[in-house]
């Protein structure tokens, strides 16, 4: 079936001789994924006009040169040489950056035609290597750094998670002397605002501030105080009250020093700061 | 063929905008084995065209001899003074492949026509577009500020929940 293709008549050798140069990498050595340029010599030794039409290069397997790996953009020319004359060509390609950095057989082949008749030369057939492309930034380095500051991070947080033992350990003797000299034993809301005398200071802050307004909303507070926690609940009812109604049943549970640090970060809303004094005084009621 | 092989390449470094200057180079490479002597070139693309202003360097060159595997270079700035494709002809360049042969002729064929960038296009393809990213961090500024300023109003007016006496 081979011998049906009709093939291209190749002009005689005489009347084209073809030179070559690959100006940026002369040693052959191709970065992968750098443009390589080529400058071919297309010499008309012949009597005829050729016009060179086209120019295209492929790479191939080293070994077998069958076997495509890359084939680069026809560049079409149009460029007409008369007899005697040497035409300068360039050709640029890019060889995948993605190539192994090995040898690969480069193919660079020019069409020409002459009196209707088209020729092919394959002018360029040989090894070549494709070697890394040097890159100012490399991928490797930058995960590198992200590895190293990602494990400093990690120590600083180690480091950090016993840093609140330490702290905890000292609200906690503080508050147990606030509550002392606060007179925790008191049982009524007026009565802790009045006898936490200076120590106190959230709690007395927003008393005093608004003496006549807490009372009055203080009949809220007594409620709340008499049912405990049931009327919190109904009372507050929101989204954000809910979390810190869960905060504050957590607290509850825990030491009561702990319940007003807590709160005291918090309160959010006049509503949220009654329910939470309830609490403090609820859980204060509860102490021997 | 044991003579001189020139290549001559006619090469334009950046892309070409209106009022910037441009390099072009004319590299004059030898391949073949032996000198190339009486070699000269005069390109008529840029020096003559009133479209394009000389800064400095000349589109012509002679040199009597090039050694073979080196290349001498020609370098002429120009700057274009209106956008749009011009047609570039081939430069020739003219030598003798050894001492007593007659003159050879090389094309430099490289390109059939250059396209000169307006500085409106290139402003907008290189700028670094600071009015629309002053505009996008202003309404991003308007986003965060609202929230803020309602969280800072609380904090200034009020205590605990409790507006402030003042």
């Amino acid at each position: 079936q081979e011998d049906t293709i009709v093939e291209e008549p190749v002009a005689p050798v005489s009347d084209i001789s073809f030179s070559y140069i690959f100006p940026d990498y002369p040693t052959k050595e191709f970065p992968a994924g750098s443009v390589i340029e080529v400058l071919i010599g297309f010499t008309n030794n012949g009597e005829v006009d050729y016009n060179v039409s086209a120019i295209y290069a492929s790479l191939n397997h080293a070994q077998e040169t069958k076997h495509y790996i890359q084939n680069y953009t026809k560049a079409e020319y149009g460029v007409n040489v008369k007899p005697g004359f040497q035409a300068t060509l360039p050709y640029r390609f890019v060889p995948s950056e993605y190539l192994e950095p090995r040898q690969f057989a480069l193919l660079v082949s020019v069409d020409y035609r002459a009196d209707q008749q088209n020729f092919t030369s394959t002018f360029f057939n040989s090894t070549i290597l494709i070697v890394e492309k040097p890159v100012s930034f490399d991928i490797e380095h930058f995960f590198l750094i992200l590895f190293g500051l990602g494990l400093v991070a990690l120590i600083g947080y180690i480091v950090y998670g016993k840093l609140p033992k330490a702290q905890k350990a000292s609200t906690l003797s503080i508050i147990n002397k606030i509550k002392t000299s606060a007179g925790v034993k008191e049982t009524s809301q007026k009565k802790v605002v009045k006898s936490s005398a200076g120590e106190d200071n959230w709690l007395i802050d927003a008393a005093d501030k608004k003496p006549k307004k807490v009372v009055k909303k203080s009949n809220n507070i007594q409620q709340t105080q008499k049912a405990n926690k049931v009327i919190t609940k109904s009372q507050i009812t929101s989204g954000t009250a809910g979390i810190i109604r869960f905060f504050a049943k957590l607290n509850c549970k825990q030491k009561r020093s702990k319940n007003r640090l807590h709160i005291k970060h918090v309160n959010l809303s006049g509503q949220v700061v009654f329910f939470v004094r309830a609490v403090i005084v609820t859980d204060n009621s509860r102490l021997p | 063929s044991k003579g001189a092989d020139l290549l001559f390449q006619k090469k334009i470094s950046d892309g070409p905008v209106v009022g910037k200057e441009l390099d072009i180079s004319f590299i004059i490479y030898n391949v073949g084995e032996g000198a190339a002597y009486d070699i000269s070139f005069a390109d008529t693309d840029f020096g003559a065209s009133a479209d394009f202003e000389v800064v400095k360097g000349q589109s012509s060159g002679k040199w009597e001899v090039i050694e073979p595997n080196t290349n001498v270079s020609q370098t002429i700035t120009i700057t274009p003074s209106k956008g749009g494709v011009f047609p570039l002809t081939s430069t020739i360049l003219e030598y003798r492949k050894s001492q007593n042969e007659e003159l050879s002729h090389t094309s430099a064929a490289s390109y059939t026509g250059m396209y000169v960038e307006s500085v409106e296009e290139f402003d907008k393809r290189t700028s670094l577009h600071l009015k629309e990213w002053g505009t996008f961090i202003l309404l991003s500024f308007g986003s965060v500020a609202f929230p803020f300023a309602l969280w800072s109003y609380y904090k200034v007016n009020y205590e605990n929940g409790i507006k402030k006496n003042k």
